[in-house]
């Protein structure tokens, strides 16, 4: 089969699984959870298929576009991007989607809402599907928008509940607001070029990623694109920027990641680890043309990332809820990588990526094992020693966890290095906040550990070890999270003489590039990885300093930092400052609005008509029904008129 | 004694017409009204009759028996009206039908 | 009889065939008003499909095949059809309207059904007959047709609490605005008028010269120049005002909101469905081409008031509490896009606003649709009383979920495209901070309808409602069903309704297009005063 049909049954199998579930089986349940399962594993199985054409080969990219809609001259396609950055995003989105289908049938069980689960969930990984086989901006923003959607829609689960809910209206909003900044950034780089192509020779306008990167790519043309439109390109760029701002949960527009967690836990995997949040990650490497060359966008792109790793990671110790320590972390994480972004490391960014989709899928399913043990129990203050009674959950959480922190030789700590690396030559003050969040990663995912597996349960329910429809994804994913660090060895690394496959996959492909040759080839820095790995060790011993052996105490602590302690538990007050924009400006200007509409517009119309029943009012006192009166009016008017047409009077 | 003219006839119709006029325009018994209206009508019927013939043409005569037809017409439904208010009201005067007040 | 009079025929046949039975016969007349929608929803298709397959040819040569059928010779009146693409996606609209409500009404309407369908049929042929008449006089004629029943639809059926009120402001409120309009057709008319005399080849042959109220004529008129820059300023002033007020362009839209909550489902189902079309139609298909010049001078403010549309709209919205009221100014907020595409005059912009025309309408019934479906059964639409009704009506509360998304902009519904190529168009004409403002409008979109949603259906159990029925079986469902169809069809593949409107809208839009380049030529040379003054000059000639 050819690479553009594998494209499509790997872009449109969890879509065609969605319309089934919908139109045929919602009644009954087991048949809903295989097709959904059998769409996703179809997509996987298409998307390996082209995999092993596409990594061994010279990096190539094809982009197989039809019309999708052509109006005024504006042609809107349609297509299937196939290079290694895409394949490599789609494995990632089928095959960690694919665990987390699986695991989802036997954590789901026994749910009302059962086959309007694996609906939505297949909705979901279509939409991460199109986002990331999208050939040009158009389709993109489609899909992102449709991930927004079937995340209202997941998270919106338990739609009973006021927080579920709200948590899915507040992803949606944020993310709207985000996609406001993209289709503004979309509009102006189109228009841009428009322009630009009545001057320049060689521009033409067009929404297709190939086209535009050729564009930015050819020197002469760039010089003069350059030189008449750089502020517009720059915004354009930043604009499209705030997207993946949204979707990848940076500070400001982080709000909404926490709040997900109402969403069945799974949802919560697939959200964090493959599909959602790593889009925006995603969009900017596939885009990256567009900001490689200004070096300002780079810095706030960096300078975001490295902010967001900082504040969320901070955010994390003070977390009671399982979920949301791994939701900070998600946030924390994605940092990092938006970080790596904005310091000329896209292949770091997406490597930490496709390792982070591993260990982040693993702790969440972990965590939603625990949950389901602990009968729906979320708090970690309930938990403790649960690794006596769920053994497989519990080693495998302690993989991901490791492999979160950071600890050689497991995936975690070679992206992590990667981006460290890029950080230690290009930032100083971006590499200090790096190694400060390693430590601070492991330190609190190291107190999660300890609360939930160690010391005494706590709690009141009786845990027992999930069955094995969600052990298996555990297992599986635990594998992945030991040896997805193996495909990109740095150069440099015991003598290595080329850098890793993933980079050769990656910045050979043209996906990336025009970057690739100013690029520096990521290499193995020894004092780098050495204090990574010191920083991650020092946050384990510092976790266990305070909630394993206890030698400090953390109430004394705790109160000696009181009012860090407090930012951090109102989250800096971002949700309070978005609760008083909402409350307080936006309804009023709504109330305001309305207050215009009632009492001035309404208010003219109908004293417009009030002023005629008045009128008319006073006029019908003549008509007093007196017959006589009647005549001897009409006699006048006719002595009147009379007398005007005889006389001239 | 001098020929009569159209004019006198004119003037004879006009006289009619204003003694029918009159009577809608004071008198309370709705009967008469209806009488004076009749007046009114014949005063055009003269008229259109004298104009007829000072033209030599038959058009005012045609108009005149439409003019008959629809005056018949006329007080068939006005003396029915008239019955009717009659029944309800117990009397014919026309100051206390005000059911037309606006 | 051609098959765009039958349009019109059919509707109006039977209403007159529905008078005549007997009104305890309320199956037999559903049956008729339903089959009668059906077969103009049969005739649209076929409409649609020459469209698509001849192109525009098809329709040029369908057009010209009907011949102008004189009514009123000596004053120019003659019943004259024809379409462009633009009407051809209108029509279909009207009668996929028209067909769904037909259904819906069908279970909703208990009392007088007889006096009802009549109504609803001859609203119905309005509609076709502005979509589709080629003759000013029929035109205005047929905008009162469609909006004199829904007075009385209104006043009669309407929600008892406040249908007098909206029904009444609703009339006086169209009526006075096609009244303004119809002055601006009448100066067309007489400028006309003036027009034919003035190409006689003879004195005495132009004192012969009958005058015209056929669209052919104004816009030969238009093109050959004679109506000068001043008279269409102050022409399409006229139109383009009178026809606002249907749109509803703000600030004139307050009859609106209360019109959709007032009606009965099926009665706001057409209203906003339809009948706020027929103004930004009207704008298109009478005031663009008949004065470019004046719409180039007047664009530019629409633009600005488009997003007072869209902004106001979509806030006043937002502090709503009733359901309604909610969807009413979302309503007024979606015409904004519409009133921006058509203001951009790009083909893009203006294809998009057709199309959002044709969407929006779609979605709007759906949504009118649905909430009629449960606000039948709990008499109420006061949010704060509603609650958790996805859980006694779930069907129906994921229709309105889909209908919400629809409404606020999201891709897989023909909603989506529409508005992206409105912004997309506005943003080539140049209109960067109204295309900047619409794009947050769905922002704001979005805030309003996911609380209603919220609100409303999502939330504990609401043990008051519990009596509520949902949607069963194919009958209740069928409309629903094929209105979300229609939406996600164009929505997924928005090329076929796009090749239908495009070739419709692209001569309107040259037209004004190049009018525009004219006046800001003129602008820069500083000729503008020049040019008032050889209109003083030829004026002053004339009257001599």
């Amino acid at each position: 089969m050819t690479h553009e049909l594998l494209g499509y049954i790997a872009l449109f199998a969890p879509f065609v699984a969605a319309c089934v579930i919908t139109l045929f089986t919602l009644r009954s349940k087991a048949t809903s959870g295989g097709i959904a399962l059998a769409g996703i594993v179809a997509a996987l199985v298409a998307t390996v298929l082209i995999a092993v054409d596409v990594f061994p080969a010279e990096p190539t990219t094809a982009a197989y576009e039809i019309e999708w809609l052509a109006v005024g001259g504006v042609t809107i396609p349609f297509g299937i991007q196939i290079d290694a950055l895409s394949i490599l995003m789609s494995l990632i989105v089928t095959g960690v989607g694919s665990c987390i289908f699986l695991y989802s049938t036997g954590y789901m069980k026994g749910e009302d809402g059962y086959s309007r689960y694996f609906a939505c969930l297949s909705l979901f990984a279509f939409s991460m599907q199109g986002i990331v086989f999208s050939t040009n901006l158009v389709q993109t923003f489609m899909f992102w928008e449709l991930v927004g959607v079937s995340s209202y829609a997941l998270i919106g689960y338990y739609f009973h509940k006021p927080a579920a809910v709200d948590a899915g209206k507040k992803a949606f909003l944020t993310n709207r607001i985000g996609d406001f900044g993209m289709t503004v950034g979309i509009l102006l780089l189109f228009y841009t070029l428009v322009q630009a192509s009545e001057t320049i020779s060689g521009v033409t306008a067009s929404f297709t990623f190939d086209h535009i990167r050729a564009i930015y790519q050819d020197e002469a043309i760039w010089t003069q694109l350059v030189q008449s439109h750089e502020t517009a390109l720059m915004w354009a760029g930043l604009l499209i920027f705030t997207g993946a701002v949204a979707k990848s949960a940076q500070v400001p527009l982080h709000v909404w990641l926490p709040d997900a967690m109402e969403g069945p836990t799974p949802v919560s995997a697939l959200m964090h680890a493959a599909t959602m949040v790593a889009a925006g990650v995603y969009l900017v490497a596939r885009t990256y043309f567009l900001f490689a060359q200004f070096e300002m966008a780079l810095h706030i792109i960096a300078w975001m990332g490295g902010i967001t790793a900082l504040l969320a990671a901070a955010m994390a110790f003070v977390q009671h809820d399982i979920k949301k320590v791994l939701a900070y972390s998600t946030l924390s994480q994605l940092g990092y990588m938006t970080m790596a972004l904005g310091l000329l490391s896209p292949v770091a960014a997406m490597f930490h990526l496709t390792t982070h989709a591993c260990f982040k899928a693993l702790l969440f399913l972990g965590s939603g094992s625990v949950i389901h043990g602990c009968h729906h129990e979320q708090d970690m203050r309930q938990m403790g020693g649960l690794i006596k009674k769920m053994p497989i959950t519990a080693w495998t959480f302690w993989i991901g966890t490791l492999a979160l922190a950071g600890i050689f030789p497991l995936a975690g700590f070679w992206s992590k290095d990667a981006i460290l690396s890029a950080a230690s030559l290009e930032n100083t003050w971006l590499y200090g906040i790096g190694v400060l969040v390693a430590l601070m990663t492991a330190a609190y995912m190291g107190r999660c550990c300890i609360l939930t597996f160690h010391g005494e349960y706590r709690g009141h329910a009786k845990p027992h070890e999930s069955p094995a429809t969600m052990t298996i994804p555990l297992v599986i994913l635990a594998v992945a999270s030991l040896f997805a660090g193996l495909i990109n060895l740095p150069k440099g690394f015991f003598g290595r003489e080329t850098g890793g496959w993933l980079e050769h996959a990656l910045v050979g492909s043209a996906a990336a590039p025009s970057w690739s040759a100013g690029l520096p080839v990521e290499e193995f820095h020894p004092w780098v990885a050495v204090w990574g790995t010191v920083a991650a060790l020092a946050g384990i011993v510092l976790a266990v300093a305070f909630y394993g052996k206890r030698w400090v105490s953390i109430d004394r602590f705790v109160s000696a930092i009181k009012p860090l302690h407090t930012l951090l538990e109102r989250k800096y007050f971002f949700d309070d400052a978005y609760l008083w924009l909402v409350r307080e400006v936006q309804q009023r200007f709504a109330r305001l609005c309305d207050f215009v509409e009632v009492y001035i517009l309404r208010w003219l119309v109908d004293t417009v008509g009030a002023l005629h029943r008045w009128v008319g009012g006073q006029v019908r006192l003549i008509l007093d029904g007196h017959l006589h009166r009647y005549v001897t009016v009409a006699l006048v008017g006719a002595v009147l008129i009379l007398s005007y047409v005889l006389v001239g009077v | 004694m001098a020929d009569i003219t159209t004019s006198h006839y004119i003037v004879l119709s006009a006289l009619i017409f204003a003694v029918g006029l009159f009577g809608v325009v004071t008198r309370k018994n709705t009967v008469i009204i209806l009488m004076s209206l009749e007046l009114m009508l014949n005063g055009t019927n003269l008229a259109f009759v004298a104009f007829s013939r000072h033209w030599g043409n038959l058009q005012g005569q045609v108009f005149t028996f439409f003019v008959i037809a629809v005056a018949a017409a006329e007080a068939a439904v006005a003396l029915a009206i008239i019955i009717a208010l009659n029944r309800v009201r117990k009397g014919v005067t026309l100051d206390e039908a005000t059911e037309l007040k606006g | 009889m051609d098959v765009l009079t039958l349009l019109c025929v059919i509707p109006l046949a039977a209403a007159g065939i529905v008078a005549v039975m007997p009104a305890t016969a309320t199956k037999a007349i559903k049956g008729v008003a339903t089959a009668a929608s059906g077969l103009c929803l049969g005739i649209a298709l076929y409409l649609f499909r020459e469209a698509l397959v001849g192109g525009e040819p098809a329709l040029i040569a369908l057009t010209e095949s009907i011949p102008r059928r004189p009514w009123v010779e000596s004053l120019g009146v003659s019943w004259s059809v024809g379409i462009d693409g633009m009407s051809v996606a209108m029509v279909l609209l009207n009668s996929i309207v028209m067909f769904t409500a037909s259904l819906v009404s069908g279970h909703a309407i208990k009392d007088r059904v007889k006096e009802f369908m009549v109504l609803f049929l001859a609203l119905g042929a309005g509609v076709f007959g502005v979509f589709t008449v080629k003759d000013m006089f029929f035109m205005y004629f047929a905008f009162e047709l469609a909006v004199v029943p829904m007075y009385l639809l209104i006043g009669v059926w309407g929600s008892p609490k406040d249908r007098e009120y909206a029904a009444m402001k609703l009339t006086l409120y169209l009526t006075a605005g096609a009244l303004v309009a119809l002055v601006g057709l009448l100066f067309l008319y007489f400028e006309t008028w003036d027009y034919l005399r003035s190409i006689a080849p003879s004195a005495e042959a132009a004192a012969q010269v009958l005058p015209s109220f056929h669209l052919d004529d104004v816009f030969a008129a238009a093109d050959s120049g004679f109506f000068t820059r001043a008279f269409q300023v102050k022409a399409f002033a006229f139109l383009f005002v009178g026809f606002a007020a249907i749109i509803p362009m703000w600030p004139l839209h307050t009859w609106s909101p209360i019109g959709h909550a007032a009606a009965p489902a099926a009665g706001s189902m057409m209203h906003a469905g339809v009948l706020m079309k027929l103004g930004s139609f009207a704008v298109l298909r009478v005031a663009f081409p008949a004065c470019p010049e004046g719409a180039a001078y007047w664009l530019p403010w629409v633009a600005l008031i488009a997003m007072a549309n869209i902004v106001y709209g979509g806030y006043v919205a937002m502090a709503q509490k009733d359901l309604k009221y909610v969807i009413g100014f979302s309503s007024s907020s979606h015409m904004g896009y519409t009133l921006l595409g058509i203001a951009s005059v790009t083909v893009i912009g203006v294809s998009g606003a057709v199309f959002l025309m044709f969407a929006h309408g779609v979605m709007t019934a759906l949504t009118f649709g649905l909430i009629g479906f449960f606000y039948d059964q709990t008499h109420n639409r006061w949010i704060p009383d509603l609650g958790g009704l996805s859980h006694q009506v779930p069907w129906v509360a994921t229709a309105f979920a889909l209908a919400t998304m629809a409404s606020a902009g999201v891709p897989g519904f023909a909603n989506f495209v529409s508005e992206f190529m409105v912004m997309l168009g506005a943003w080539e004409a140049g209109y960067h901070w109204q295309a900047v403002v619409a794009v947050f409008g769905v922002v704001i979109t979005a805030v309003y309808l996911l609380r209603a949603l919220r609100d409303v259906f999502f939330g504990p159990r609401n043990e008051r409602w519990d009596k509520l029925e949902d949607a069963k079986g194919v009958y209740q469902k069928a409309p629903f069903v094929l209105l979300l169809a229609i939406l996600l069809f164009f929505g997924f593949w928005p090329g076929p309704m796009v090749r239908v409107i495009e070739p419709g809208v692209t001569p309107i839009v040259e037209k004004v297009a190049k009018a525009i380049e004219k006046l800001e030529r003129e602008r820069e040379t500083g000729l503008l005063e020049s040019d008032d003054a050889n209109v003083e000059a030829r004026e002053n000639e004339e009257e001599r």
